[in-house]
């Protein structure tokens, strides 16, 4: 009978049945399209390695000095590295497009290494040889933009005929092509290495002769780097996933709320012919699981779409911060589709268990009175559940723990949130006291009902308000940190060229380029990678000129130049001195020296951390000539000498100033493309939200809205009213927004960021970001409330007269 | 037989029902008349069992309702009152028939067609067993209330102004109906109303003021 009763409500208003699965859906839906990224990248990345580092345990990599094919030689001649493969990684670019990465491979050598993916692919390449142009067999991104037939290809540098042969197998690789490594010698003239991988047992490990200037570090997936990028993007994923949990188990609740709020009075004849509350209980419990699972259905179905939307930024996201070669492949197991299935469920029947409550507690006669009853209290539980929530946050984000920040940020957020319907209520309380307001009638009408309607309201609108406030705080931070980084990169990047070498700059070239017509100075730079396999830092080699220290940013100690230039002393990044926790005055080992730490700097360049040495004191210590960088100060016009010089040079690539700052702002531009698609999505939850307590706020206006039509009210101004009521809250939503906004932007700048880059910006206000959470207020409202009308079940019939 | 001894219930610190007493006789057919929030519906809340006094006892039948847990009250709700409201409270939903049988299905009790039928027939709402309740008229949805209220043959009936909502005429077809069909089944009756003259259809009135019941001759 109880099921007849549903099924028959349901069949007599549809819409409603619509609406909820709606709402169930979009709240699944998001959570599930997060937590199937999250599977699907993991494997991704997983598989990529795999298909890159195969059975490589180690590489053997050059120290001071560059690697050659010759090494490998010599290598496979000593006993015990029998299964090695030397590989070229080389910069490619095609006109003005992104760069990609080419690894050249040797497919003889890739056997020894059991590596079938690298071997299936060049042993193709190798059949299919094509006089005077490379061939490449590329990703399957790359194949749709790069262009058919041979065309002009920018090698580390230099300028080859290229061809694509094929594509990659492998749906995990993204931004990567593989070529023959005899065709790339051949084309590059030079037989460079970048390293050679290597599958070594402990012991052959202890037994290796190396060439001199080798030495073997750990490869392969136990590569720190790719742990460190794995836990990241673990670290996001779930900070995301958990936020888009809590989103879709409000809207779920929000969903029961009003499909029973509907169906409240029904509940209650049924407690007075005497069911149970643990009968009616037991049986709302079951239409949740149903509900649950036919919305958990609809919304894995739009996860799965959405899912497909989020995979590409997040590829591109992740390939510019960590320079992975891994294309999101998404498609999740069909045991991640039950999981999410089985989560829509427990969702589901989590978000029931507040409307729940209210259900079983209907009584006749109690239910006009329900709405002051329950506002009453729930101010009084939000603010106690705010206080806790509160100090809980100020506890987690005091810790060192970046998933602890995390948590505590959710914390505030969900304790802000609490006290929204408060501050909604003092708003309205002090806007009702305007006199203006009192004189207009469908003012003072608005005014009241708004205020009774909170307890409704309230729920939907904290969403609202929470989810307007993110995007605040997001923008706020990004834009600080933006405004941060071109200050940064104006202060510190000294130089109006840039000459760059992945393999290393020799010091003749150094001389060379200091001669050229219209050079003026030339600054250089090192960098090397240290700790890679255990903690990683980049050690940054620098000229000691005075010029050259004027651009550090110093935010704690200062330089004496003296003993920096003797290389006694270091200076160490932001990030570094976080990480380690080591500050001015405590000293660093590198190699068998200990220095002493002058003074810490601004840098945004590495989230690892940066240790500057003076060049002299770096080569004394690891015998390395080479220079990463030339900074060149240049007369106007000098580019020209400087360019026709590089193109001389294979090896070289000529940067200028504004094409390096574009170049780090375009990087940072892409990597916060993925925080605007959530932003959007964060909203447009709320709205679902503000629809769902909309219609519910309406059929309960029912009875109010005959009344006064009885009264004499024309439909108008019965409309407007409505109007009225919802926009004007969604206003004061909309202010809200902005000191919340304002908090997370202060939160997510002074804590999240330290804590996981080691980074420091001052957060700067700006208006616009407000005024858009404004307008996304209202317009979300103005479609919440649009959808409300349209589907209400009393949607033309809400103006009849009072029955009876 | 219904006793109520020494009932107090408050809201806000103001006595609603104040030591109140009262005893109804198996079968009898009593009123209860009073002004707009007297607490007639304080009452008849607290002898359906949907709420607890602050103190004093209600038993009903042997059973101390003031004693026993929600779930039991509940239970003995079901089986033992039946009520009927101002507003019908018949569900939109179910038809005339589905209304009808709910509190047989809730107290899992057998369900005579021909019986039922009959019920119906008496009321005049049997061609009216396949259609909804809001194709009804006001008093065909009274009347078919007053058979759910007495279908499963409880021991009490409250009603709680049966007749509040209808014309002078469907009135007293009504309440004629409720006062045959209690008497009829023996079901002790207490019908709250503002209406005077409900009381030449029962035995005993009481007037409630100042949270105590007062006899008052019909």
């Amino acid at each position: 009978m109880l099921a007849t009763l549903t099924w028959r409500f349901f069949r007599r208003h549809p819409g409603q049945l619509l609406a909820l699965l709606l709402c169930l859906s979009t709240g699944v839906g998001a959570f599930v399209a997060i937590a199937l990224v999250n599977q699907s990248a993991l494997s991704s990345f997983e598989r990529a390695a795999d298909a890159i580092n195969g059975a490589a345990t180690h590489r053997l990599e050059a120290q001071g000095r560059v690697l050659n094919y010759s090494d490998f030689v010599a290598l496979k001649r000593s006993a015990g590295a029998q299964r090695a493969a030397p590989v070229l990684e080389s910069v490619a670019r095609v006109g003005d497009k992104r760069a990609f990465k080419v690894l050249s491979v040797d497919a003889f050598s890739e056997r020894a290494l059991g590596r079938s993916e690298l071997i299936a692919s060049v042993t193709s390449l190798t059949s299919l040889l094509d006089e005077g142009a490379l061939q490449l067999l590329v990703s399957r991104d790359l194949a749709l933009t790069l262009p058919k037939g041979r065309f002009a290809l920018s090698l580390d540098g230099l300028l080859i005929d290229a061809i694509v042969a094929g594509t990659l197998p492998s749906p995990d690789l993204s931004g990567l092509a593989l070529a023959d490594l005899g065709g790339t010698f051949a084309a590059l003239k030079s037989e460079r290495l970048t390293r050679i991988d290597l599958a070594l047992t402990q012991a052959q490990l202890q037994n290796i002769r190396l060439p001199s200037g080798l030495s073997v570090v750990a490869a392969s997936r136990q590569d720190l780097v790719l742990r460190e990028l794995t836990r990241a993007l673990r670290t996001n994923l779930l900070a995301l996933s958990l936020l888009a949990l809590l989103v879709s188990v409000f809207l779920i609740s929000l969903s029961f709320r009003y499909a029973w709020l509907l169906r409240a009075r029904d509940f209650a004849r049924l407690r007075s012919l005497g069911l149970s509350a643990k009968a009616l209980r037991g049986y709302l419990l079951g239409e949740a699981l149903l509900l649950g699972l036919l919305g958990g259905a609809c919304g894995i179905g739009f996860g799965v779409l959405l899912g497909q939307l989020l995979s590409a930024p997040l590829g591109d996201a992740f390939a510019d911060l960590y320079g992975t070669q891994t294309r999101i492949q998404f498609a999740p197991s069909a045991v991640a589709l039950a999981l999410s299935l089985l989560l829509a469920m427990l969702a589901a029947v989590v978000g029931a268990i507040g409307p729940l409550i209210s259900a079983e507690r209907s009584s006749l006669g109690d239910q006009l009175k329900r709405s002051a009853q329950e506002s009453k209290a729930q101010i009084a539980w939000g603010m106690i559940a705010a206080l806790v929530l509160f100090l809980s946050a100020a506890w987690l984000l005091g810790q060192t723990s970046l998933e602890l920040a995390f948590a505590g940020l959710l914390a505030a957020a969900l304790g802000l949130a609490l006290l929204v319907p408060l501050a909604l209520r003092l708003m309205l309380n002090l806007l009702g006291r305007w006199t203006f307001v009192q004189r207009t009638l469908l003012g003072g009408l608005s005014i009241g009902l708004a205020q009774r309607s909170l307890s409704r309201l309230g729920a939907a609108l904290a969403a609202l308000t929470v989810a307007l406030a993110t995007p605040v705080g997001l923008d706020l931070m990004v834009s600080s940190f933006r405004g941060a980084l071109i200050a940064w990169l104006d202060a510190s990047v000294i130089g109006d060229q840039f000459v760059l070498s992945d393999q290393g700059i020799r010091p003749q070239q150094v001389r060379q380029v200091q001669a050229l017509d219209g050079v003026l100075r030339v600054h250089t730079t090192r960098h090397r990678l240290l700790d890679r396999t255990t903690r990683p830092y980049e050690l940054m080699a620098i000229d000691a000129s005075a010029e050259r220290m004027k651009t550090f940013q110093l935010l704690s100690g200062r330089v004496d130049f003296e003993r920096f230039a003797r290389g006694d002393s270091v200076l160490i990044s932001e990030a570094f001195a976080a990480k380690r926790r080591v500050n001015v005055g405590d000293s660093w080992r590198l190699g068998a020296s200990t220095l002493r730490i002058d003074a810490v700097f601004r840098d945004y360049r590495s989230e690892h951390g940066v240790v500057a040495i003076a060049s002299a004191r770096y080569r004394e210590l690891y015998n390395d000539p080479l220079i990463s960088s030339l900074n060149l100060i240049t007369r106007p016009n000098a580019g020209l000498s400087v360019a026709n010089y590089v193109a001389t040079q294979p090896s070289l690539r000529l940067i200028s100033r504004a094409e390096l700052k574009a170049t780090s702002l375009k990087i940072f531009d892409r990597t916060f493309a993925l925080t605007d698609q959530l932003k959007y999505l964060t909203a447009a939850l709320a709205a679902f939200g503000v629809f769902a307590a909309l219609l519910a706020l309406a059929l309960e206006r029912e009875g109010l809205h005959a009344r006064l039509h009885a009264l004499g009210f024309q439909r108008g101004q019965i409309h407007a009213l409505n109007w009225l009521g919802a926009l004007g809250l969604a206003l004061l939503s909309g202010v809200l927004a902005a000191p919340l906004g304002i908090i997370l932007a202060k939160l997510l700048t002074e804590v999240i960021n330290q804590r996981a880059f080691g980074w420091s910006y001052a957060l700067r206000l700006s208006a616009m970001p407000m005024i858009n959470a404004m307008f996304l207020a209202l317009a979300a409202t103005a479609l919440a409330l649009l959808a409300a009308q349209w589907l209400s079940p009393n949607r033309g019939a809400s103006l009849r007269a009072v029955r009876e | 037989m219904l006793k109520l001894e020494a009932i107090t219930k408050r809201y806000r610190g103001v006595a609603v029902l104040d030591g109140l007493q009262l005893l109804l006789e198996p079968g009898s057919c009593s009123a209860l008349l009073g002004r707009s929030g007297s607490g007639k519906s304080t009452l008849l809340k607290i002898m359906s069992g949907l709420e607890r006094p602050d103190s004093g006892t209600i038993w009903h039948n042997g059973v101390e309702l003031s004693a026993l847990s929600e779930a039991a009250r509940t239970a003995h709700r079901r089986r033992h009152i039946g009520q009927v409201f101002q507003f019908f409270e018949l569900f939109d939903e179910l038809n005339v028939w589905e209304n009808l049988i709910l509190p047989l299905k809730l107290n899992d009790m057998p369900v005579v067609p021909h019986e039922l039928d009959a019920l119906l027939e008496r009321v005049g709402l049997l061609e009216f067993k396949a259609r909804f309740p809001d194709s009804l008229s006001g008093g065909e949805q009274q009347r078919l209330a007053v058979l759910r209220a007495l279908v499963h043959r409880p021991a009490l009936l409250l009603a709680d102004e049966p007749t509040g909502n209808l014309d002078e005429d469907t009135a007293r077809v009504t309440l004629e109906l409720l006062f045959a069909l209690a008497r009829e089944a023996g079901t002790t009756l207490l019908v709250v109303t503002h209406a005077v003259e409900v009381c030449q259809y029962t035995d005993q009135a009481f007037t409630l003021s100042q949270g105590r019941l007062k006899a008052v001759a019909c």
